[in-house]
């Protein structure tokens, strides 16, 4: 009950940050280069044309009206409909919301489970030949960006080994197998990154923990390194790593733009991409929206779970 | 184990610890013994290296420091034993008690789950087992209602309380040896001795023997049988607790006797009234480390490190090349 | 990449068009806008005569045995088609939405990829009268939609009356609205113009080939968006929006016996290096693109790549209507000015990237009608240069491009220009959605590198709608009686001989005028397995999905 409160009252903050979010939104939508109504009509476009697709989407009203506008809209979940497509924005979108919530999901668990196996075992071998190669490793997959790391894998998995199809998706509906096998080079491509951040951080953690007379008073008890390393030492180090899960959040949706982009998985990044390259402001408008809610979301998650990590952090 | 070996016995041990600024010689050749049932105190001042003289026993010394000697318990070495045969020594046979209750539980488990998992490791006990057993243990250092309070995290309990689950927690196997390295030091006088009194009576009631660190010789006096004085990481003087206190022959026990605090001085602050500093361990010269310091020096205290020599009978040992002779004076 | 046809209005979307415009989305893209900045195109390519002495001839590839039933086959496009409306339909780029709908609608006419022959398809044939006014479209007796309605006159009337409303804001409307139809009977239609046209045919070929079951248009909304509903030999099974399409057999499908295949799946990789792994990979059974450096794709695969000449250019459009380049002598001194070879392979800097020695492949019967661009002559472009500057007007001018590949282009014109005196440019480089508003729909622009490059396979509509006053390709803002006069007489004759003859006057006005300036060759590169036989393309390169078969 109390996390239900706890979670309700994050909600709350959530309110200002949406419509500042909103705002900003359709402030930069303003300042897209090129007009919607061309882009969309094609180069044979008329004035005339132009100014009746115009005066449908409101583009030619003032800014505050079409953001009040929209506003009304969204709370009465109608988002409009899409440019290109003439489909309404909400199925656009959420038929590419699960897309994008797997492949962060599922990158996140990776990075995240990745991260601590590996930690904890060079944590327990501290100094040794592999804890500084897992240092090495980390460094490397941080400063390796994701497009960088998805044409390394892909020549490796897909060209060298052909594992891996080059790109692109198969629906869940048509069986988990087909759709791991399309997912696992995107997934691996987006935990790359995070496992580094989270190795990193949680390694160094780790080693702050393990100096802890608790962990000695552990030891002193004579229970065996695995069982110290999982009820003494994981716990207490998950901290940063959970304010840094909350930030990756952030990272790997910016992330499967690209990532969607280059594998051709159909996501709300590729939405993204292709509605910033079409204009297609209704669909841009939303689907930031929509990430900005994810997020928040995410983070305010992180929040309590600190109270379920840690006892002594008091839900208010 | 026969009765002519000693519970415990430590020979020559020598803890090294590498440093960027040099090998430490953390301790240089400590022999104690200590016979079933039998309380030693170890007094010293602070950095001599009763703690690392007590994580030595315990395995749990700094992860590089380099360790010699022997540590017999129950006539196996524990220095050469495979890990997990020590382990069973370790948390069963011997306790031990941090000194700093507010640092060695961890935050984040319950407390009934930290008494009683060394018992369902070493005694093969069920979950549900190791709660009782962990609640009887509670109950017995004195946690009030510790059927509830077993679920309670150590943020929830003051530093005495959490002193009194520490202690819970080294006697969930029912061990051989309790080595408490100043288990009151950092609490207030009064559970100070609330404290010390229930350790002194479940070893009493248990038939333990016991190591009692301690920065300070009143803490050691009434409770040890014997007592042992650590300079510098070696024992500089060691005897039955009683002969200490009259007969003493290291010149820096004397220093000690004669900082015993009062009352009203702040804790930590104990020994500081020998003047000087304690030595640099990773510089040590060749002759009687505390002869910088000491007013009795004499020539030959500098030229070599005076070797363990017994006073009067084989109870008593010191390491002094001018000893004083309390006893002559006192008469 | 996007090499729109004349005549197919948006010619500035582009998949390349997506992905250099990626680049301004954030560091992050970058380095994918790099990747495939190789081909500022796939768009804008090299040498049309692609010398393919190693692999299979395409053409012949269908000719080599009988048609087999079954199989399937995977066909990888660069940008997911947002829409099934021809009115949206962009533009015939087979990488684009012009593959997908052409395995729904069929063709009702199609224009030969190389030669530019119109050929019949849902409809049997489309004639013109003796002077070129009056032309039948018949059509084939029995045809369906694959809802059962049936393909008769009065359904193309209504895809057509419907292009033509303004209300449908249709791309393709100026061609709809080009003439008059009126239903004869149930398999025929007459198309009315004011003036003759014998070239209608490749304009309904290429830009209103596509029908829709009017039945689906009146009584399902989601036809365009989902649901299309046409005559083509595939009908869409599964559709997953960005990702792929998967298409079974139409089983109304007029012609018996096809298509061959049991399945077709178009895929959506719009990431350009993405696009060549799976080339090289053999993840696809067939890949269409304007794109370069196709040989290195497929080394050490089985990969065929039969040869298709194909007409068209890169350009560069010099705005007519404002200074300097109103002048003809401003436009002339650049063109001597410049080295064309240069320019082209810094716009595509690739094997084959040459400036071309005529607009049309060499299939066409237009091939060698004269168009000798003005070779290279420093000093008479310097006296112009000087002879403009004593009058009052020197050339002063800036350059609009976008892309990697235009802005190298830019970048070469502008240094190459610094040898000169007189002469002074500026760079205005942009994103390529503001490029086309920029450049086409606002003329705001003094010299315009076009992004990709154009197909042509026909005069009419490819020349005739580049140099036409009010022509939908017209960047230039060219306007000259004489030579709408001289665009009709091509479109007035009948033979082709007489049509040549024609055409030569309107280059040599052209020459003269220059209004644009061809600088880059255009190349279409297709990709297939061995397996993979029937490769019939249509207009600028798509494929006839109908005639597709696979020998395995
Ligand atoms: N990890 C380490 N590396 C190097 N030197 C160390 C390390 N740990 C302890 N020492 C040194 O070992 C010596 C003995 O320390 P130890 O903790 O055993 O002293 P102590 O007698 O327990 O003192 P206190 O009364 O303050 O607890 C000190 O000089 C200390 O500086
Ligand atoms: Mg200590």
């Amino acid at each position: 009950m109390v996390i239900l409160r706890a979670v309700a009252e994050k909600l709350l903050y959530l309110l200002p940050v949406l419509l500042l979010v909103t705002l900003a939104t359709t402030l930069l939508i303003d300042l897209l280069p090129g007009d919607p109504a061309v882009t969309v009509l094609g180069l044979g476009a008329t004035p005339e044309q132009v100014e009746r697709i115009n005066t449908e989407y409101g583009f030619d009203r003032p800014f505050y009206e079409r953001y009040v506008t929209w506003l009304f809209g969204a709370l009465t979940g109608d988002f409009g409909n899409s440019l290109v497509t003439s489909r309404p924005v909400l199925a656009e979108i959420t038929a590419r919301l699960p897309v994008t919530i797997q492949l962060t999901a599922m990158s996140l668990v990776l990075a995240v489970v990745f991260a601590i196996i590996l930690a904890l075992v060079a944590a327990v071998k501290e100094g040794s030949k592999f804890d500084r190669m897992m240092a090495a490793l980390a460094s490397a997959s941080m400063s390796v960006p994701p497009f960088v790391a998805a044409v390394v894998l892909v020549f490796i998995f897909a060209l060298v080994l052909g594992w891996s199809p080059v790109a692109g998706y198969s629906p869940l509906r048509d069986g988990l197998g087909r759709n791991l096998y399309y997912m696992a080079l995107p997934v691996i491509t987006m935990a790359m990154l995070e496992t580094g951040f989270f190795y990193r951080i949680l390694r160094g953690d780790l080693g702050t923990t393990l100096r802890e007379d608790y962990i000695l008073a552990a030891r002193s008890k004579g229970l065996g390194t695995g069982y110290i390393m999982l009820r003494h030492a994981l716990r207490p180090s998950l901290f940063s790593l959970m304010a840094m899960v909350g930030l990756s959040v952030g990272r790997l949706l910016g992330g499967s733009v690209i990532v969607e982009y280059f594998f051709s998985i159909p996501g709300l990044g590729q939405l993204l991409v292709n509605s910033v390259t079409t204009l297609d402001i209704p669909v841009i408008q939303a689907s930031v929206v929509l990430i900005a809610i994810f997020y928040v979301l995410i983070n305010s998650t992180v929040d309590v779970l600190y109270s379920v990590v840690d006892p002594r952090v008091k839900l208010r | 184990m026969s009765e002519s070996s000693p519970l415990l016995d430590v020979r020559g041990l020598r803890c090294v610890i590498p440093t960027p600024r040099g090998e430490v010689q953390v301790l240089s050749g400590v022999d104690v013994s200590l016979e079933k049932g039998q309380t030693l105190g170890l007094v010293g001042e602070s950095g001599s290296g009763k703690s690392m003289f007590a994580r030595s026993i315990m395995g749990i010394s700094p992860p590089h420091a380099r360790l010699e000697g022997e540590i017999n318990f129950a006539g196996q070495d524990l220095l050469t034993l495979p890990k997990k045969a020590a382990r069973r020594v370790w948390g069963k046979r011997i306790g031990m008690v941090f000194q700093d209750p507010m640092t060695s539980l961890n935050p984040v488990v319950r407390i009934g789950r930290q008494v009683g998992e060394a018992a369902e490791k070493h005694l093969g006990l069920s979950r549900q087992q190791a709660r009782k057993r962990a609640i009887d243990l509670l109950e017995l250092v004195g946690i009030p209602e510790p059927a509830k309070r077993h679920r309670s995290y150590p943020h929830e309990f003051s530093g005495g309380m959490r002193q009194r689950v520490t202690i819970a927690m080294a006697l969930a196997c029912e061990p051989d040896l309790l080595i408490a390295d100043e288990a009151t030091t950092a609490l207030d006088v009064t559970v100070q001795r609330q404290i010390l009194d229930l350790v002194k009576s479940i070893q009493t009631d248990r038939q333990m023997a016991m190591i009692l660190v301690s920065h300070d010789l009143g803490v050691v006096s009434d409770r040890c049988d014997d007592v042992a004085v650590m300079y510098a990481g070696r024992i500089v003087e060691k005897s039955p607790t009683d002969r200490l206190f009259s007969d003493h022959r290291h010149r820096y026990t004397e220093a000690l006797l004669q900082a015993i605090p009062r009352f009203d001085t702040p804790k930590h602050s104990h020994l500081a009234a020998i003047e000087g500093k304690p030595p640099n361990l990773a510089a040590l010269s060749t002759g009687c480390p505390f002869a910088p310091r000491c007013a009795h020096e004499i020539d030959a205290c500098t030229e070599a490190m005076p070797p363990m020599r017994s006073a009067e009978d084989e109870l008593h040992w010191f390491a002094c090349a001018n000893p004083s002779r309390s006893k002559e004076l006192l008469s | 990449m996007s090499s729109p046809t004349f005549g197919q209005p948006k010619i500035f979307s582009s998949p390349m068009g997506h992905r250099k415009y990626l680049a301004l989305l954030g560091a992050l893209t970058v380095p994918f806008a790099l990747a495939s900045c190789g081909g500022d195109a796939d768009g804008d390519d090299q040498g049309a005569e692609t010398d393919q002495d190693d692999s299979a001839n395409g053409e012949d590839d269908a000719s080599n045995g009988e048609p087999v039933s079954g199989g399937e086959v995977t066909q990888v496009i660069s940008v997911d088609t947002s829409t099934w409306d021809p009115a949206r339909l962009p533009n015939m780029n087979p990488t684009l939405s012009a593959s997908p709908f052409s395995a729904v609608y069929g063709q009702l006419l199609y224009s030969n990829v190389e030669s530019g022959e119109v050929e019949p398809g849902l409809a049997e044939s489309m004639t013109p009268n003796e002077d070129g006014t009056v032309w039948e479209l018949t059509l084939r007796d029995g045809v369906e939609f694959s809802d059962g309605t049936a393909f008769d006159a009065e359904a193309v009337k209504t895809n057509w009356d419907r292009l033509a409303d303004p209300e449908t804001s249709a791309v393709s409307a100026p061609a709809a609205q080009s003439f008059e139809s009126e239903v004869i009977d149930e398999l025929t239609l007459e198309l009315t113009t004011e003036e003759p046209d014998f070239f209608l045919d490749r304009v309904v070929a290429s830009q209103l080939t596509f029908i829709v079951s009017p039945t689906a248009m009146d009584e399902n909304p989601d036809v365009f968006t989902d649901d299309p509903v046409g005559a083509g030999p595939f009908v869409l099974s599964e559709a997953v929006s960005g990702s792929h399409y998967v298409y079974t057999p139409n089983e109304n499908y007029w012609d018996e016996g096809k298509p061959y295949l049991d399945q077709l799946t178009i895929q959506v990789i719009g990431d350009r290096q993405q696009q060549r792994d799976t080339v090289s990979s053999q993840n696809t059974d067939l890949f269409i693109a304007n794109a370069m450096g196709a040989e290195e794709w497929i080394a050490g695969t089985d990969m065929q790549l039969p040869s298709f000449d194909v007409g068209g250019s890169r350009s560069m459009f010099f705005n007519t209507a404002r200074a300097p380049f109103d002048d003809p002598r401003a436009r002339e001194a650049i063109a001597l000015a410049l080295d064309l070879e240069d320019i082209a392979y810094a716009n595509e800097p690739e094997e084959g990237s040459t400036s071309p020695d005529s607009l049309f492949a060499e299939d066409s019967p237009f091939y060698d009608v004269d168009f000798a661009l003005p070779s290279q002559d420093p000093d008479e472009a310097q006296r112009l240069f000087d002879e403009l500057a004593e009058e009052g007007s020197p050339v002063e001018f800036s350059i609009v491009a976008g892309g990697a590949g235009g802005t190298r282009s830019a970048e070469l014109i502008q240094s190459e220009l610094g040898a000169y005196e007189n002469v002074t440019v500026n760079l205005d480089i942009i994103p390529l959605p503001n490029f086309e508003e920029q450049v086409a729909f606002r003329g705001e622009f003094d010299l315009a590198i076009r992004p990709g490059s154009m197909f042509v396979n026909s005069p009419s509509p490819g020349i005739d709608q580049l140099l036409r006053t009010g022509g939908v390709n017209n960047i230039s803002n060219y306007s000259s009686d004489e030579m709408d006069e001289l665009l009709d007489a091509v479109r007035a004759e009948s033979e082709v001989e007489d049509q040549r003859d024609a055409l030569s006057e309107v280059f040599d006005l052209y020459l003269e005028e220059l209004p644009w300036l061809p600088f880059g060759n255009t190349e279409l590169v297709v990709t297939h397995i061995p397996e993979l036989e029937g490769i019939e393309l249509f207009e600028e390169g798509t494929a006839r999905y109908q005639e597709l078969y696979r020998t395995d």
